[in-house]
């Protein structure tokens, strides 16, 4: 990696920690709440058995790829959040007039500290469930990589619209938190024309659904399917972001 | 006057309010998503041994989602004033600042109450193919969503005034909201959870704004339990009110 990203995400953990008390207090509570969230879960599954063919584990496993791809989706590529502020109130021509790439810039440009809680949080659920034998210590952490791919490019092309249509910034918000509603919750429970939804318009399966039936059934479609998708959704957010860009500069 | 006040602020939130019309269709899009899930779930999940029929889950969850939706994120907009310097030009306002900032948001709150009513109703009646209120119990369940609603928005109101001792408030506002879902009672109904956590839960505000009202359509309630109820939220509303009103006074004294 170029030296420049490298010193911009080192400048976004000596920015962090600066501010060390809130630093720690944002991973502690970030931690607490994921721990509740679990907790939901544990009561869920006290009662009943299963959901469709999950159990606790299987619930767990997609918690912490949810978790931990978020996670370091806030801190390595937080900026994502931002680009529709950047472009809005033309902060974008700052990050126009560096040195390429503006793309990596803009993710770079922030990091948000409740990311580590995530990041402990799913650490913790991987030592409570003991998901760390064979071979989920090699595939949690590979899924979590993609996951965090995954998350920052929808988000990216979500955001990107905005160079279109710039009213849309609340309607995305509000895309994303649904997305994120439907990825918090198992997702084998949908069928028929909903599963396609979680597939493209919602692709919530691709982090949630994919790695743990791939985990739990090794199938070789599922793992077609999760390399295809993630390839396409990388795609789409570099050429949304970058036609949108073209369409802003001849503007 | 002070009355008038408050009246033409109220209504000026509902106008504003009516006014962002694609944000609310924006929830109301969320709330159909949430709706949705959690009707999915209920139908993967055996149910045989308890005692409570899905359709009334639906409900449940309906009821609940409704009125969290509904509560305004007035702790964001408290939060910008402190981020942008602003606050000090509202103290200078010859109105009270907590007063002033709560019935805006109650008159927003209403509009979005309104609105998600309907919507969330209407999937329910619409998914279940059934409508289980009487027309005493939908007045009471009308009156008690309200009040919750008013409820959560001092509950965020709290979390907006931390902005006097915290940067930043959204990880408080996420524990916050954990707090709720988990004593509250968001996916599963407090029925379902360990008998031990029925004694001391009706004594949280969490219960009141959503499993503690909601949860009245799978018991036979009796008018004392409908009291019980509206007396609950009303006394956190009281207590809420003046503890915010404190808060923002120390924050002030600094």
């Amino acid at each position: 990696m170029n030296a420049a990203y490298r010193t911009l995400i080192a400048h976004n953990f000596k920015k962090n920690l600066q501010a060390r008390s809130s630093f720690f207090l944002d991973m502690a509570i970030m931690c607490i709440n994921n721990l509740g969230f679990l907790l939901q879960w544990k009561i869920f599954f006290l009662r009943f058995q299963s959901i469709g063919e999950w159990g606790m584990e299987d619930v767990a496993t997609s918690l912490v790829i949810m978790m931990a791809s978020y996670g370091s989706m806030l801190i390595f590529f937080g900026g994502v959040r931002l680009i529709p502020q950047y472009i809005v109130h033309g902060d974008i021509d700052l990050f126009l007039l560096q040195p390429k790439n503006i793309l990596l810039k803009m993710l770079f440009s922030q990091s948000y500290p409740r990311g580590f809680g995530n990041l402990l949080s799913a650490t913790l659920f991987i030592l409570l469930f003991r998901l760390y034998s064979y071979p989920h210590f090699l595939l949690i952490p590979f899924f979590i990589l993609i996951g965090t791919l995954l998350l920052t490019s929808i988000r990216l092309t979500i955001n990107s619209l905005i160079f279109w249509i710039p009213s849309i910034e609340e309607i995305s918000e509000k895309y994303i938190d649904a997305f994120f509603m439907m990825s918090s919750y198992p997702s084998n429970i949908y069928s028929g024309f909903i599963r396609l939804l979680t597939f493209t318009l919602f692709p919530v399966a691709f982090i949630t659904f994919l790695p743990v039936e791939i985990l739990r059934t090794f199938s070789l479609d599922y793992c077609l399917y999760y390399i295809l998708g993630t390839l396409f959704f990388l795609t789409l957010a570099f050429t949304s972001f970058y036609l949108g860009l073209r369409r802003y500069l001849k503007k | 006057m002070a009355r008038n006040k408050y009246k033409a602020l109220f209504f000026y939130a509902i106008k504003k309010s009516a006014r962002a019309f694609p944000a609310t269709c924006g929830l109301l899009l969320f709330l159909f998503v949430c709706l949705f899930v959690f009707a999915h779930v209920w139908e993967y999940v055996d149910m045989s041994f308890i005692s409570i029929k899905k359709s009334e889950l639906l409900y449940y969850i309906a009821l609940n989602e409704w009125v969290l939706l509904s509560i305004p994120f007035i702790h964001f907009d408290i939060h910008q004033l402190f981020k942008k310097n602003t606050l000090t030009s509202r103290l200078l306002l010859p109105i009270s600042f907590v007063n002033k900032e709560l019935t805006e948001a109650i008159g927003k709150a209403f509009f979005h109450f309104i609105f998600l009513g309907i919507g969330a109703l209407s999937f329910a009646a619409l998914w279940t193919g059934s409508f289980p209120f009487t027309l005493f119990s939908f007045s009471f369940i009308l009156i008690t969503s309200f009040l919750a609603t008013i409820l959560g928005t001092l509950l965020y109101m709290t979390v907006g005034i931390f902005s006097f001792w915290f940067e930043e408030i959204l990880p408080i506002f996420f524990l916050l909201q954990q707090l709720l879902f988990l004593f509250g009672g968001l996916l599963l109904p407090l029925a379902l959870y360990p008998k031990w956590t029925h004694i001391f839960f009706p004594f949280l505000p969490f219960y009141y704004i959503l499993g503690g009202r909601s949860q009245l359509l799978f018991v036979d309630p009796q008018p004392l339990t409908y009291l019980l109820v509206i007396g609950g939220v009303s006394i956190w509303i009281v207590l809420m009110k003046k503890f915010n009103t404190f808060l923002f006074q120390r924050g002030l004294k600094g």
